[in-house]
Parts: structure tokens; sequence; C-alpha cells
């Protein structure tokens, strides 16, 4: 009987969401599903108030849609509706929290292919609702890429605008000496928009942390009283989204409210750029009820200027570095418009060559008297023929590339073989070849495998070879190789054809760009053949470029990372693979990162559970994924365990040999040689465990090694923390990731580690830095050319001596490489040491020409090992000298160049190392910085 | 039956060998350039009746061999016809600017082509 009721009771719901999800079907535009869902939810019984949360272009959660449920009686603040809907957006999962009442509050967020579209956030039940929101979120999805390419120039255009705006108001502030003037300006704009009547402008006061006006106002504009200011929670209150308070502050607490009047204030949060620390807050006054969606739109850009007018408030030197930073991506902005401009013009022009042929043809043969006979004939049919799959194949590749572009690539990643693969694209290439031979060199018994797309890498192969037949005489011959470094695999493929000139080697990669000018038909092939490997590379996170000396043909090469970390979601749900933006791709390249800089086979990152009993796997490299998604440790037992339980990191530079470790029957199966598991913490809190195994290189690991994890660890809880805190802000998310990025490429595909870090640690300990010192020194040695990333492929491969140009970009690299680190980095002497790398003690190095005493002593060290490797392993222009030969050239150069106290240390710990040594390659391949 | 010389120039051959075709068949002699440079050093060396200028060409594009044509005064009498993928009314101004007689956008009808080149040829001639 009892069952009968709930099943009556249950079933007019039901239908009513069958009606919803049908409408979902038929709807067609993104505001149609916002309205169906919006109808959806309110129109549940035991819901009560509810809000419908957008994110923008930008993939930030914006504000929220208010909505009331018919449970009139179930209410939550907006600091609590907003709290958790940031958690659903941030966890990508439905977080249900049991509120004061019995009542629970629950955020949903609507989840597509491609992101979080929208968080649905309600008191009260939730039953039947996420099936429900899980469809809608699919529609929304479709209609947003419906309408796709549109928004998304719009957004760029927007982004571009924005960019000006704040270029516009720094230049101002550097011409007139002062922000004061600017602030005002700025102030009296937001005062100007449509619907708002007055407005002020707060900034933070560093000495009190009180809020004051910014900008004097004698027109008795919004204002916060100080007892506001000294109530509990103000200080997160202001940092929040922007957010709607009742101006007159009843009893001293801002009072939020649903639907804002006239006479309310809105509250707009300026936070610095990287959001660490808040700046101040715009309050304006609401002359009449607004929608708020569209307001908050215009104040967040107003809101831009006015973070950038009061960073440069406290610290000019900030505020000039971000208008060279702004202007570097508003350059960055607009040539992504002209290319997309011109790269629609190239298509159209591609396009019409073909068509042109195959009218002209077609038409002939039909109504030509000529063309009767049946050679003729024939002969015309075939060029329709070939130009109609050339067509084709333009079309096809256009598509690829776009779909590449669009960040929608599905990348079905296993094991690629990669000499197996070479072997597959010859077989299938040769006959296309003709009289040109195709030869692959390939070294047996070493392991060539990446972690891939086999599809697509066979692609890239096709493309390489393909364009090297083209360019190849057909008598002439083309080479292709696989060969393993450290932590990546090159493949290239070399021909003897005319080469590429210098100063095209980056060109070539652009889409139909062709040397002499000539459009793409006369080569063959539809011309977007190296733009296409260009990006299939870039997906693999790795590394084409092309070399080319005049007379001796030209090598495309393609280096490809080894290993590559899998997040335990990714592990869990392959469908999400490769995409380019998401919230695994933070702890992965953090593991990548960690891979590199120790050259382990394999990492991982552990956390706790949430009921603090065990460890699972956030990710790892090295690791099979089965491993990575069922994985558990106790806390307290074995290795990661322990260090979970007692914070102290353990090293195990042999584990058949330790005493302290049981035998276990299964090591032999993990072939674990050497270890380190140290552990995360933020103070005292350990937040996670971070395990390598196994050196690449087949060393033990040993206390150096410790050290440098150590290092890395405080990194990792940095960014564990940043994610927490800001996980749901793209722009800090991308930063960590063009940092990690930088390092794991510096690594991988600059310098090969070896023997550069027992040197530095070396010279260190003969100077007589302690531990603490030697292990920054170490670490910043590592990161020191993380700028040299930024620099074109072309300038840094070059086999001639650099252009005074060249030179001009590399004297950069110290200055880009501190600003990539920031957002990971937060030890001041770190970043000192990468800024000061190129200092020289007589005050003639970059970038700052700092002399003698003022360089700090790591930098100074840094210095001296550059130049000595330089000397020992050459240039692509210069040989390499022997040990002593470039010992004589340092202490020539000593107290120029050179720090003389250094290069002794050098030569001190360069006779320890032996004269058994001397003759032997250098210790590390150099740099050419 | 030679009613006259026409120079053709692109860098496509399946072009070339249509226009060959066409133009042949009603009789005109046909010689051919595949570039900007060669087209103004044919037009010079071989004196045709008519030219006819492709304008994405490598070396010297259509406008510029056209300007070039036009500012000879041994030659610059000779008709010349544009034949371009740029189809835009911008493009075609430049190419009248550039002082050619006629503008076709490609793709093109290779009897219409004909048919402007005897109107060319005979307001010239008259």
């Amino acid at each position: 009987m009892i069952r009968e009721t709930t099943r009556t009771g249950a079933a007019p719901a039901e239908v009513t969401l069958g009606v919803h999800a049908e409408e979902l079907q038929i709807a067609d535009s993104v505001d149609r599903v916002l309205q169906i869902i919006e109808r959806a939810v309110t129109g549940r019984p035991g819901v009560g108030q509810a809000a419908l949360h957008l994110v923008n272009s930008d993939g930030e959660l914006v504000a929220a849609r208010p909505l009331q449920g018919p449970a009139q009686n179930l209410h939550a603040s907006d600091v609590q509706l907003e709290g958790i809907a940031r958690r659903a957006f941030r966890e990508g999962a439905l977080v249900q929290q049991a509120g004061v009442t019995a009542e629970s509050l629950w955020a949903y967020p609507l989840k597509s292919p491609e992101r979080i579209e929208a968080v649905v956030v309600a008191v009260g039940a939730a039953a039947g609702l996420p099936g429900f929101l899980a469809q809608a979120a699919l529609a929304l999805y479709r209609e947003r890429q419906r309408s796709g390419g549109e928004s998304h120039t719009h957004a760029m255009e927007e982004r571009a605008a924005d960019l000006e705006q704040a270029l516009e108001v720094l230049d101002a502030i550097v011409r007139e000496g002062g922000t004061g003037t600017v602030l005002r300006r700025i102030t009296s704009a937001v005062a100007g928009l449509p619907g708002i009547d007055r407005a002020t402008l707060w900034s933070l006061r560093a000495e009190d942390g009180r809020y004051v006006e910014a900008v004097a106002n004698g027109a008795g504009g919004p204002t916060v009283p100080p007892e506001a200011q000294r109530a509990e929670g103000f200080d997160t209150w202001v940092r929040r989204l922007p957010t709607w308070a009742d101006f007159r502050w009843t009893a001293g607490v801002p009072n939020h409210r649903t639907s804002p009047g006239r006479g309310d204030a809105l509250v707009i949060p300026l936070s610095s750029a990287d959001k660490a620390h808040p700046l101040g807050f715009f309050l304006a006054q609401l002359e009449c009820g607004l929608d708020r969606m569209d307001v908050v739109e215009d104040l967040r850009r107003w809101a831009a200027l006015g973070r950038q007018a009061l960073e440069s408030f406290d610290n000019t030197g900030h505020g000039v570095r971000n208008v060279e930073e702004l202007r570097e991506e508003k350059e960055k902005l607009s040539e992504l418009h002209r290319l997309k401009s011109q790269f629609i013009a190239a298509v159209s022009h591609e396009l019409r060559t073909p068509l042109t042929s195959i009218t002209a043809y077609a038409e002939t043969l039909r109504s030509s008297p000529g063309a009767t006979d049946p050679e003729t004939q024939d002969r015309f049919l075939r060029v329709i023929y070939d130009e109609s799959r050339r067509l084709t194949r333009i079309v096809d590749d256009i598509l690829d590339l776009a779909t590449m572009d669009s960040g929608r690539v599905r990348l079905s990643c296993r094991r690629v073989e990669l000499d197996a693969l070479v072997r597959d694209v010859v077989d299938v290439i040769s006959p296309l070849a003709e009289e040109r031979t195709v030869r692959a060199t390939l070294p047996e018994d070493e392991e060539l495998a990446v972690h891939g797309d086999p599809d697509l890498l066979k692609q890239l192969l096709m493309n390489l070879l393909e364009n090297a037949i083209k360019f190849t005489d057909p008598a002439g011959s083309i080479e292709v190789g696989v060969e393993r470094e450290a932590s990546a695999i090159r493949v290239w493929v070399q021909d003897d054809g005319p080469g590429i000139p210098a100063d095209k080697l980056d060109l070539i990669f652009e889409r139909f760009y062709q040397i002499d000018g000539s459009n793409s038909r006369r080569h063959g092939g539809s011309g977007l053949g190296l733009a296409i490997a260009r990006s299939i590379t870039a997906w693999h996170d790795g590394r084409i470029w092309a070399e080319s000396k005049s007379g001796q043909g030209s090598r495309f090469v393609v280096s490809l990372p080894r290993l590559r970390a899998t997040s335990r979601q990714r592990a869990s749900e392959p469908t999400y693979d490769g995409a380019p933006v998401d919230d695994h791709r933070v702890p992965e390249l953090v593991i990548e990162m960690i891979g590199e800089v120790m050259g382990a086979e394999s990492v991982s990152l552990m956390l706790p559970e949430e009921d603090g009993a065990s460890l699972f796997i956030q990710a790892a490299m090295g690791l099979p994924d089965e491993a990575i998604r069922v994985a558990r440790v106790a806390i307290g037992e074995s290795i990661s365990g322990t260090v979970a339980r007692t914070g102290v990191p353990i090293l195990v530079p042999d584990l058949g040999r330790d005493e302290r470790f049981a035998p276990n029957p299964h090591r032999d199966q993990y072939r674990t040689k050497s270890l380190i598991s140290v552990p995360v913490k933020r103070r005292e809190e350990v937040l996670g465990v971070l395990n390598v195994t196994n050196k690449a290189s087949g060393l033990a690991f040993d206390e150096n090694d410790l050290a440098l994890l150590m290092m890395l660890a405080e990194r990792v809880s940095l960014v564990i923390c940043k994610l927490k805190e800001f996980g749901d802000s793209r722009d800090d998310v991308q930063r960590m990731e063009e940092a990690l990025r930088g390092v794991i490429d510096v690594r991988r595909h600059y310098y090969p580690s070896g023997g550069f870090s027992r040197l530095v640690i070396d010279v260190c300990r003969e100077l007589g830095l302690d531990d603490q010192a030697t292990s920054k020194v170490h670490y910043a040695s590592i990161l020191r050319d993380v700028g040299m990333t930024r620099l074109p492929e072309g300038v840094y491969k070059k086999p001639t001596a650099l252009s005074a140009g060249d030179r001009e970009l590399i004297r950069r690299h110290p200055e880009d490489g501190a600003r990539m680190l920031r957002s990971i980095e937060f030890q001041s002497d770190v970043f000192e040491i990468i800024l000061a790398h190129h200092e020289e003690p007589d005050g003639t190095g970059y970038p700052r020409g700092l002399a003698d005493g003022t360089i700090p002593v790591g930098a100074r060290v840094l210095g001296v090992l550059d130049a000595y490797h330089s000397l020992r392993s050459g240039r692509p222009y210069r040989s390499a000298v022997r040990r002593q030969e470039a010992i004589e050239e340092l202490r020539r150069n000593a107290g120029g160049q050179f720090d003389p106290e250094v290069v002794e240390a050098l030569v001190r710990v360069l006779s320890r190392l032996g004269s058994s040594e001397a003759g032997k390659q250098p210790e590390e391949a150099g740099n050419r910085s | 039956m030679n009613k006259g010389k026409i120079l053709v120039v692109d860098d496509e051959n399946y072009i070339l060998h249509i226009l060959d075709f066409s133009l042949g068949a009603e009789g005109y002699e046909v010689i051919t350039a595949e570039d900007g440079e060669e087209a103004v050093r044919k037009a010079r060396e071989e004196r045709p009746d008519l030219v006819v200028l492709d304008v994405m060409m490598p070396k010297m594009d259509g406008f510029e061999a056209c300007r070039a044509i036009k500012r000879d005064p041994e030659i610059a009498g000779t008709p010349v016809i544009l034949l371009s993928a740029k189809a835009r009314d911008v493009d075609q101004k430049q190419g009248y600017e550039a002082g050619a007689d006629d503008y076709i956008t490609k793709p093109f009808s290779p009897g219409r082509l004909v048919e402007r080149v005897h109107g060319l040829l005979k307001t010239n001639a008259s």
C-alpha cells in the first residue's frame, strides 16, 4: 500500500521531466535550453531556493541566475549556494551537503564532452534531476557548438578589445606618472554605465589591511563603514564573484539579496592577476533593478582595468612588466586574427584552383567540337578525376586541421612502437616514390615506443615522407630513422632535395606556405601536410622542426616524449583522452615535470582518500592504467603509507639490499631497484606523497636526488593548494600549465641530463655553501633556461653563428624564464639565480648588467659552468675543446666574464674527478645560452 | 587560318593545356609562360596579339606583369585579359587599375574566354 502511494506520488514529476527532456531535443538555441532547465528545476516539488550558474567563454564560472522552486520554505544564503556551486564546478561531480535544516543542499555540474557547461545548485530534493541535467548539458553543448565558430571569434575580439583598453590605461599611467588620474577616469566610467548611479573605488591599504577610497569622492557615492570591514568574513566576501549587497549595510554586515533593486550596490572585487591577493573593489550604486548578467559582464571589463591600475599603484616595476605581457598577448591575438583571415583567403584560392580545372575541362568536353576523339576525351576525364581527388584531399586536410585546432580531437592513445610504424609507412609509400629510394635506418634491440595515437602518428610520418618525395629528384633518395634519447624518441626524415633557406625553416610549417611563392598545386599535395604534421606533434606534446644546409637536402625531425603521465580520472575515462584544457592536465604535467627533472622511470603522486585511511594515485607515469585506477595503500603501511603517516621522507638506494623492508614477493615483478618517497606538505599537514622509482640512467638515487625531490615536493604542494583555491580560474591553470610545460620542455628537448648537475653540486660544496643553498642552486640550474623554450625553434637549432637579432631574442630568456615560473615558484632566491645567470662580474652581462657582489653566488656558479660546458661540448658552428683548454679559457676571462673564485673551485673539483675522464666526452651536452 | 598569336600565362599546367586546346581549336596560335617574368619577356620577344594572364604566380604576379606590359611603349597596346581566382570587387578594381582590358574570375568557362578574346581582338583591329 505504501509502495503504491510512493509510485503515484512520483509519477507526475517523472512525466514532467520527460516532457522537458523532449523539449531539449528540439531546443534551437543556448537561451532556449537555459529556459527549459530553469522551468524543469523550478517545477520540481521539493526544490526550494536554487540557482543556475553559467560558465563564460573563458571557462570561468560567472554569476548565477536565481531560481525559486515550489518549496518556498527552503532557503540558503547566497554565499552557501555559491560555495557549493564552485565546489561542484571544481570537482566536476554532484556535491551534496547536509544543510542547517534537514534538507540537503546540492550542486550538479552539467558536463559535456568538452567542459562543464553550467552548474545547477538548489536546496531540497535532487531526485530525478541529475539524469535530466545530464541531457541538458549535452543540449547546451550542442547549441553552443552550433553557434560555436562565431562566438569563438567574438570572444577573441572581445579579449583583444579588453587588452587594448588595459594597454591604454597602463600607457596613461606611464605617461602621467601616476595612477590617480587613471583611477578617477575608470571610476567615473563605471559610474557612467547605464543603470549605475554613482560608483566608488576602494583599495586595500597595506599597512592595516583596511580598504580605503582610492579616489576621493565628493559626490557622496556608496561607502563601506569601518564596522562593516571589521565584520567576520568581510575579507573573503569582497574576494568573491561580483555580488550584490544592500548598500545600507544593515547591522554592519553586507546584506545579500537575490534580486537587486534601486539603491543597492554592486561589489566588483579586484584581485591581483594571479588572484593570490585582493587589491580592492568597486562599489557601484544602482539606479534601478537590472538584469544582473548583463551588468556583471560589462563591469568585469572595467574591473580588469581597475586591477591593472591598482596593481601598478604599489609596484611600478610590476606594472611595467604587465604592459609588456599585455602587449605580447594583444599582438598574439591580432596575429591570430590576421592568420585566420589569411587562411580563409588561402583556402578559397586553393579550392578554386582544382575547381577551375574541373569546370574548364568538363565544359570543353561537353561543348567543344574539337574534343570528340576518344583520346582527347580520355585525357580530359583523367584531369577531371585527378583534380577532383585533389579537391577531396584539400577538404579532408582542412577538416583534419580544423578539428585539431578546435581542440576536439579524441586521441586514442596506446603504446606505439615507432620502428614498426616506420617500417609500415615505408612499405606503403615506396610505390608512390617511383624511382626514388626510401630507406629506413632503425637501431636494433632498442625500445622505441611512445604513448600516442597510432593513426595520427602514421599520418604524421606519411606527411613528412610525401613532402620529402615532392622535393626530391626522381633519382634522389630519402632516408627515415628513429633514435632514442634520454626521455624522447626522435623520428627524422632526410631528403637530398634542394634544401630550405635558413629564414624559411619555420615558415614551411604554415598552412599553404610554399618557398617559391607558387601555389601548392605545383608540387602536388594540399599545401597542408606540414601544418598537419605540426598539429599532430603538438597533440603529442612533442616538437617538430626542419634542419637544412644548402645543397645537402633537408631533414625534418620530430621529437616525441617517451613516457606520458596519466591521471586517475583519465585512466578511468578514456573518452576524455587528449582534451587540451581539462582538470587532469595539471597533475599530469606535475608528474611529467618530476619525471624529467629526476630522470626517473616512474613517478606517482598519491593523495589520501576522504576517509583518511588510505592513499590513492592521483596521477602517475610509468605505471599501467590498471594500477593507477585500483592501487590503494593503507596509511601507515608500506613505504608511501609510512611517509604519509610520519611526514618523513624515505630514500632507498637499493631495495634489494635494504634491510628496513621485508622481502616482497612482487618486487621482482615491478623491477623496482631504487626509490624515493617524500611527503608533500603544507606547513605540517601531509597533503600527499610523491614517489619516484629507478633512475633511467640505471644509477641509484642518492642524497642529492632526495634534496631535489624535497624541493620539488614543495612546488607540488603549492600547485595542489592553488588548484584547490582557484581551480576554476582558467588563467591560473593555464599559467601553471605553461610553467610546467616549460620545465618539461627544457629537460626533454634542450638538455639531456647528465653530469652537469653533479658539477653544480660539487662546485657549490667546494665554495662552502650549505645543503639548503646547494639544493637551491641545483634546482635553479635545472630551470635556468626555461625561457629558452619560448624561442622560435630555428634560433636554437641554427647551424650557423647567431645573428644580432637572434642574440637579442636569446638575451630575453632569463626574464622570460623568471616570468614563466611565477605561478609555480615561491622562493625569491631561486628567481634571482635564474634571472642573473647571465650576469658577469664586470657588469657586462644581461639582463640587468649587475656587477660583482650583487650577483647571487648561485648565478655566478651557473655562469662559469655554462661556459665550461659550452667550451667542452662545442656548438653547431664551433668544435669542442679539451678540458685543459677550457680551463685556460675560463682563467683568461676570470674577473671579467667569470668569478675567479668559482673558476678555481671548478678547477679543484675537476682535478679530483681524475685524469681518467679528461679525454672523455664532455660531462653533458651543452646548451647555447 | 591563323587568327592571331595569344600568350597564355599560368603556373598551372592543366590551365595552360585547356587554354591551348580551346584557343587552338579556334585557329589561334598559342604560346605559353609559367610566371610573370617570363610573361613580360615573351610579350616583348614574341609580340603576341593578346595576353591571357593569371594573377597569383611565383616570381612576379599578374598585376605586376600587366603593369610592366602596359608601361612598355613598344607593347603597351597589347590587350591583356586577367584570369584570376581572386574574385572580390577590390581585386577586379586592382586589375583594371593595373591596365587590364578585361578581368575574368576562376573558375571560368573556356568558351566564354574565347568569345572575349574574339571581341577584344576585333575592337583592337578596328
